[in-house]
Formats: C-alpha cells, structure tokens, sequence
C-alpha cells in the first residue's frame, strides 16, 4: 500500500520557519522507520503553545501529522500513509505536578517513562506498568500505545491508570479530558479514547496518572513443567487467595530460566508486604510439589534480576504478534502455535499474561515479509480456534505494509471511523496507522 | 407520530402487560433519588430481552420521540428524570445473571441485576465483584455501568470501569453492537471506556461482562476516632504515604456520628470527637495483622484518641452498617437535604473542610461531611427545609459553592454520583466551553438527535435548569419494590 505522496518537505519547512524559526529539519531516519518515504520534516515545539500553533498550521494545510515521542515504538500499528510533518514532542518533558501524599502525577508528553519511574521511584511510588520499551521511550508514546506487561494482571493497564490529559486537537485547540484526581465522573470520560489511540485522534500534551507504592519486599517463585501442568498449576494460582503481581509464562527460548524441565515455566510475583510474599513463596512451593513440577524461588534483588533478564532478552525483538485467549487455554493455545510455527532462525519468545488472556511472541530479525505473514496466519487461526483473535504488535514497515496488525477492526468499523471522523475531521492524525489501507 | 399510535406499536413490541401510561404507574417512574426535580413521562416501556430493546429504540428513533433507560432509580444527580416527557426503558426485568466462568474470573450480566445478588451467587464459590456503592442492595449493574459507580471499596480496587470488560449495547438509532473485550485489550480505540459513565445518553446496556474477583482470605477493620479532624487527615494521608492502600478509608464528622448513632446502628461514638475514621485492609491472613499494626502506629502518631480493630465480624459489621446508613441517618434529622459528590486531592481534605465549614455558616445551613476520605471524595450534606420559602434554592446554591471549592483546590464536581441534571452548570467549573464542545460533538455522533436520555451530563448554553420541590412525605415515601425507591440517599 502506498499513501499518497504528500506536500513538498521543502514548502513545509518555509512555511513553518515563517512562524517558528528554526525548529524544524527533514530526518531521513524517522522518515524511513514512520513509513518507509523518503524524507519527513521533524518539528519540535518547545512548549503546548507552540503545539498548538503548529497543528493551526498544519489543519488549515491539511498536512498529515504524526505525533513522535522518541521514536521507538514505530512499529506498532499499521503504516500510516505519507506523513507531512513529525511532531517531535521531547521537549515538553517536565513533571508538571507531582504529590506523592495525593498519589498522582502529571506529566508532559516527551518525558522518558524511565525518567519518570526513577523520579516517582525517590518517593517510593511507582507507575505500575512495565512493558518491554527502550529506555528513551517517551510517556505520551507509552499512553498512546497502551504499553503493558506482566504487571496488567494485577494493577490493570493505562486505561486504568490515566485519570486526565491535555490534549492538543488537530485543529489547535487544547482540550483537556478527566481531571487530577482519583475519582471523577464529570462529564464523559474522554480520556479513553486517546489512551491506545496510536497518535489518530490528537496530540497528547501533558498526562495524569494514578500511581501505586513500590513494593517494598519482592518475591518470585519460577515453577516449570509441560503446557498442562503449568497452564493447570496457572489455573490454580488465578483461584487462590494469594496475590499474584505477576503471573507470567515463558517459552524455553529464554536463556536466564532456572530449573531443569522449562519446556514452559510461570513466574509468580508477589508484590505484598513480607509476611506475605514469605507465605505465597511457601505455598507456591508446597503447590508446585503437589503439581510434581519443578521450582526455584527468588527474593529480593534476584527478582528484579529477573525481570530485567527477561526484558533485555526481548527488548530489540523487530517483529511481535499478541495473541488474545481466554485465560485458562492461553497456554495450550501457546503451546499449538509453537508446534505449528515454521522453523525459523531464532525460536520466538513466548511470553503470557495468563490471567489478563494476553500472549506474546517476540521475533528477531524478522525481515522475510512471507514467513512473517505465514507466522501471523498461525496465530490467528490457532487463537480463533480458542475463541480469540491476533494481532500485530510490531514489525518493520515492509511487513507491515502487506499484512493488517488489525483485522478485528472490522467489527465496529463505522464507530471507530465516527469516533477518528469526530475528533479528526480532515483525517490529518496519523492516517492510515489504525484503519489498514485507509487513504486519505 | 400520535401518542396513541405510538403505545399501540410499543403494544405491539412487548405485550399489554409492560407497558405502563396511567398517571398513577407513571409517577412511580417520575425521577430518582435526586429529589428536587420530577417529571411524568410519556410511557413506560419494561423490555424482557435485547431483540425487545432494539425494536422500541428503533421505533422511538423513527417517531422522533425521546427516550431513557433506567434501573432501579437510585441515581443521586437525577439522570433518570424524564424532564421532556421521554418513553422510559425500565430495565428491571433484565435481571438475570447469564453466565459465570470462574476460571477466566469473568460474569456476563443483564443490565437489571441487582448489584449484590452477583456477589451473593458467586460468595460461596469465593469470588465476588467488587463495585460496591451504598446502594448496592437495590441499584443496578446497568446503572453502575450508566454512572461509573464508586463505592467505599474503590480506593484499593478501583471503579465500575475498572471492572467491566465487554457489553451489548443498543445505540440511540437502534443498532446492536459489542464492545470492548472479554479478555486483554479491544482492538481500536476504547468505546466501551467511553460508554461507561456515559449517562445512558450514548446507548442502552443490555448484556455486560464483568471482572469478578476472589475474596480476600483476611480482612482487619480499624476505628479510629480522633479530637481533631486535623489529625484524622493526616493520618489518612500517612497511611498512604507509608505506602499502604487501605480497601477503604471512611471519614465521618461530629453531626454525622451523632445521627448514625440515633439510627439502626448504634456504635456509641463519643460526642467530644471531631472525627471518626474507619480504614480496612485486605490480603493474606499472614500479612493484614501487620499491615493493621502499621495503621494503629500512625493513627497514634497523629494523636488519635482512641484506636482499635474489629475482634469479631459483628463488630465489623456494626461499624459498617453505622457508615453504609449515615445518609439514611442524616436523613431523619432534617426535613431536606441534599448530598455532594465533590472530589478534592487528599492533601487538599483539610483546607476544603475549612471552607466548607464557613460557607455553612455564611448561607446558615448546616452542612455534614461523610467521606471516603483515601480518594478525597467527600459527601458534604445540606439540610434545609424546603416549607421555608427560598430555602431549597439556597440549598442549591450552597451546594454549587462547595462544588467550586472542591473545582478550586485542584478536584472535581463528581466522584461517583455523576452529573445528571443536578451538576449540568457545575460543569462549567470545570471544563472551558470548547472542551465541553467536544463532549457534545461525540454525543452527536452516538446520538445525532439528542433522543437518548437527552438534556443530561452536558450543558447546553443558556439553560435554564427548573427547580421543582419535593414534599418531604413524598420523598419519605417507601415502596416495596427497587424500581420505586425515592426514599433514601445513598453514596
């Protein structure tokens, strides 16, 4: 699919050096990784005015815009048509407000999620959610990706955690959503619609968040063993009283596994205090033997260890594809896709959230297009099978120019289109990055 | 479309038998527990399934005649009024409970089920769903799906959105679709986010999905009463800062224990006090001792007068019933009244009380407070009486000044209750005019005729909202079924 060719980068530039200086330049680089052209103009506004002057710009143009944090969650989504301008948005990237007391901060859009976990980290708090992202990955790119990991199935996802943003309208107008505290109904919940919103709908300016405290002991129980034992032992864990923070299963792909039979393993985290954590590593434990499966247990440092092992190991996959299942056949869904992949070079990463219904499958080097699709068709027939779907999560802009990352859009398509048509009238956000195809 | 047409085809949708348009059935129809204003509507339509739902929003949507639907009706901030003589939905005999799967933890409910009864038909397999709002015992999961209900529990487990996964809903032309996700995350953007708290001015909820939950397998519940209110929210907010999130945190003032203390359940708090605070935590027996231990410690850091922890489930459940029927309690106390919703940041409780408590004196209303003071939610109750001339309007404008008092320090005009009718010019406290814009474009869009539960949620510029009285017997009047409860406040 190719979009339409766009505005002449050199026009652009002019236009927008009248009003701004120089703030901005063609980048190649991001050209290539947005949508495969060959050049995009990059702006970086300094402040939410300046957004917002720019998007007047680029409205009365009709310039397509999209959004870019620090650029490392690209892949995600389908590729959007001709991209005009790069809104580069690292430069609103201060905390605005922060109260540990309150719990709640707010944050500008180009902050670095790992800036702001370490800043809310000296309060002993956190934003409890750790997907697998580089650590340039900025907060607003987080919230419009919905970005999760194993955390989800105790503290939820952003959906859950956003209470307000600012956001900047593609017609310039700043329009805030929700609110700074906790609890709010006034009015529609609008911020919804912009968390996942893969930059279609508007420009998110500032966020604010709920947070949680850091827990203050960890423990971690690894128990391993074939598909239906660990998907059985996962079972049995989801309806106990313990309090799983975590409740993650892993192919054998990964290297840093413990314990001898890891055809699968579950790792069990317990975020509580230390009576706890101690008493959920000795039920675990005691369980596990009951299951006959192997197991190891972890406190402490070793657990963040782990956790930063399984992150290293996956973090620079290029091509991922999540699996949605209901919980208790995750697993053996799992468990049919591996034995049904094509060989390929690297064996992917399994990695599922059994109690939220999500699984993942991490690739490197993925660069053939044809098994690329192949893999995809497998996950989608084994997932529908159990009653699920599949999708895209990342790939390189060649892949993701031949396959939809979303063919459950259909299903409401025309509330979706209303809802983009609603905010985006012109169709200016980031065209073509949801609706597969979708040419202006 | 004639009137007499009109109820000749919704006859021919449902039957004779559930459809109601004798004046005397209407005004068992004619608003919530939001009492200051009422209306009759046109008719009253009670659909039994989905197929019967889509032909009467159809039909209304053809014949240009507005409609709502609503559940047991009580909403605190009038959401179900049909101020403009709107066909009601009556969702309450959709009550049933569709599926439960224990494994994938998830309930399929219809809209008219009794938030409580999902709980007690799961209770003996362990799990419960979690939304608990005061009303529990006769509101809705259509109607906690309609406002995002809260509860006292929400400070550990979140709101209704946090708990709803999928639904069925029939949009305002009467389509049916699904949305959401039963498990991970929908693909696109989150309609079913935006449902939730929706007013029931974007579509009518006829199956939805929950998350249900296991039982915590300990619970401790702390009482700690203290001389000044100064202290008790201090003590809150370290609770917090220790790095502890109570499943509940309730604060309750002087006026407020004194009424529940005259009420059904009596505690005995001392009268010298200026508050109480009731804080429960949950988990793992092997961790809430400690975690309760840790709570005794600050609350006698702040200089709490006396402290302590339920010894048994009876006495947990007094403290409980005393907070779940303060507002019942207060009740009695006034010949009116009015409940707020408003939010402020926990930090923010001290100084909010303090202005709270001049503008009661400035406007010579009494006005008692009952919180969940962990997310600052604060419940502030105005008694007036309404026989006095201009008293219900000064009533109302109290209240309007609190809201702004709570907009001003950083919160909101709503935590739980929702905007209904009550708060539509409070909304401008908080939202510019074009933000508020942007609220009604995508209600256009859902509802491109402002037929579905019109005139609530969003101002429209320059309305002019009547102020209509109601009777302290009429609103004192208790009937025997849900659907008829005008008779008690809950929050």
């Amino acid at each position: 699919m190719e979009g339409l060719t766009g505005v002449d980068s050199d026009r652009i530039i002019d236009r927008l050096t009248k009003d701004f200086g120089r703030l901005s330049a063609i980048d190649h680089d991001l050209a290539a990784k947005l949508t495969g052209q060959r050049d995009v103009v990059v702006t970086t506004p300094a402040n939410e005015e300046q957004l917002s002057a720019l998007m007047r710009i680029a409205h009365d143009e009709k310039w397509v815009v999209a959004p870019v944090g620090a650029g490392t969650q690209l892949g995600i989504g389908n590729v959007p048509c001709h991209i005009d301008v790069a809104v580069q948005m690292t430069k609103l990237n201060k905390i605005v407000d922060y109260s540990p007391a309150d719990m709640v901060v707010s944050v500008q859009a180009g902050t670095p999620f790992s800036e702001l976990q370490k800043i809310l980290g000296q309060s002993g708090q956190m934003l409890p959610i750790d997907p697998i992202l580089n650590d340039a990955a900025t907060i607003g790119g987080v919230v419009a990706t919905n970005a999760n990991g194993p955390m989800r199935v105790y503290y939820g996802t952003l959906r859950d955690l956003t209470i307000g943003l600012r956001t900047v309208y593609p017609d310039g107008r700043l329009v805030r959503a929700g609110g700074k505290v906790v609890k709010n109904v006034a009015g529609y919940d609008m911020t919804k619609l912009f968390v996942g919103s893969l930059g279609t709908l508007a420009c998110l300016s500032e966020i604010t968040f709920k947070l949680r405290p850091l827990p203050r002991y960890r423990s971690l129980s690894i128990v391993s063993g074939n598909a239906e034992s660990v998907q059985a032992f996962a079972l049995k864990v989801v309806g106990s009283n313990l309090i799983p923070s975590r409740l993650e299963t892993f192919s054998a792909s990964y290297t840093f596994l413990p314990n001898d039979d890891k055809r699968w393993s579950v790792a069990v985290d317990c975020d509580e205090n230390r009576g706890s954590g101690k008493y959920q590593l000795d039920t675990l434990s005691s369980l596990a033997n009951e299951f006959g499966l192997k197991h190891t247990s972890y406190e402490s440092a070793d657990v963040q260890q782990f956790w930063r092992d399984y992150r290293d190991t996956v973090v620079d996959s290029d091509f991922a594809i999540r699996v949605t299942v209901q919980p208790k056949l995750l697993v053996l869904a799992a468990e049919k896709i591996k034995n049904a992949l094509p060989h390929t070079d690297t064996d992917p990463y399994f990695s599922l959230s059994v109690p939220a219904g999500v699984g993942r499958l991490f690739f490197r080097n993925m660069a053939d297009t044809e098994l690329a699709a192949q893999i995809l068709k497998i996950c989608r027939q084994i997932s529908q099978e159990y009653g699920g779907f599949a999708a895209i999560e990342t790939g390189t802009v060649p892949i993701r120019q031949q396959l939809n990352a979303f063919d459950q859009l259909s299903t409401n398509l025309s509330l979706l289109k209303g809802v983009k048509d609603t905010i985006d009238p012109l169709s200016i956000m980031n065209t073509g990055r949801f609706f597969y195809g979708f040419v202006r | 479309m004639e009137d007499s047409q009109l109820i000749e085809e919704l006859v021919n949708i449902v039957g004779p038998k559930r459809i109601y348009t004798d004046p005397e059935q209407l005004e068992r129809y004619n608003g919530d527990a939001y009492s200051v204003q009422k209306a009759l509507p046109r008719a009253v339509v009670i659909p039994e399934n989905t197929e019967e739902v889509v032909k009467i929003v159809k039909l209304l949507n053809r014949a240009g005649v507005p409609f709502l639907a609503r559940g047991a009706g009580t909403g605190l901030s009038g959401g179900a009024i049909p101020l403009h003589h709107e066909v009601v939905i009556s969702m309450m005999k959709m009550n049933k409970l569709l599926s439960v799967d224990l494994d994938n933890m998830r309930a399929v409910v219809q809209p008219g089920l009794v938030t409580i009864k999902l709980t007690r038909k799961i209770k003996d397999k362990g799990y419960y769903f979690a939304p608990d709002p005061s009303s529990e015992a006769l509101c809705t999961i259509g109607g906690n799906f309609a406002e995002n209900a809260g509860g006292a529990h929400c400070l550990k487990y979140g709101v209704s959105t946090n708990h709803i996964v999928a639904a069925e809903v029939v949009l305002p032309d009467g389509e049916l679709v699904h949305i959401g996700s039963e498990f991970g995350d929908q693909v696109g953007y989150d309609l079913l986010g935006l449902l939730v708290g929706s007013e029931g001015t974007l579509g009518i909820v006829t199956a939805i999905t929950v998350k249900i939950m296991k039982i915590p397998e300990a619970v401790k519940t702390v009482l700690a009463m203290f001389d000044h209110l100064e202290d008790a929210s201090s003590a809150v907010s370290n609770i917090i800062g220790a790095g502890i999130i109570p499943a509940a945190m309730e604060l309750m003032d002087q006026a407020t224990m004194a009424a529940c203390d005259k009420g059904d359940a009596p505690v005995g708090y001392p009268t010298d006090i200026e508050a109480v605070v009731l804080i429960e935590v949950d988990g793992l027996a092997a961790g809430v001792v400690e975690t309760s231990e840790r709570i005794v410690e600050i609350c006698e850091k702040h200089h709490v007068r006396t402290v302590k922890v339920a010894v048994s489930d009876e006495e947990r459940d007094l403290w409980w019933q005393s907070r779940k029927t303060a507002f019942v309690s207060l009740g009695k106390t006034t010949p009116n009244y009015i409940t707020l919703d408003g939010v402020v940041p926990r930090t923010k409780l001290t100084g909010a009380l303090g202005r709270i408590k001049e503008l009661s004196e400035t406007f010579g209303l009494r006005v008692s407070n009952v919180f969940h003071a962990g997310d600052g939610n604060l419940h502030p109750h105005i008694s007036y009486d309404a026989s006095v001339p201009g008293e219900t309007e000064k009533a109302l404008s109290l209240g309007g000044e609190i809201l702004k008092v709570c907009v001003e320090a950083g919160g909101s005009i709503s935590g739980e209750h929702g905007v209904g009718v009550e708060k539509l010019e409070h909304m401008h406290f908080m939202f510019a005019d074009n933000e508020l814009e942007a609220q009604i474009d995508i209600r256009s869009f859902f509802n491109p005729h402002d037929l579905c539960n019109p005139g609530k949620l969003i101002p429209s510029s320059g309305k002019c909202v009547e102020v209509k009285q109601a009777s302290w017997q009429e609103k004192r009047k208790k009937h025997a079924k849900p659907c008829d409860d005008r008779g008690q406040t809950y929050a």
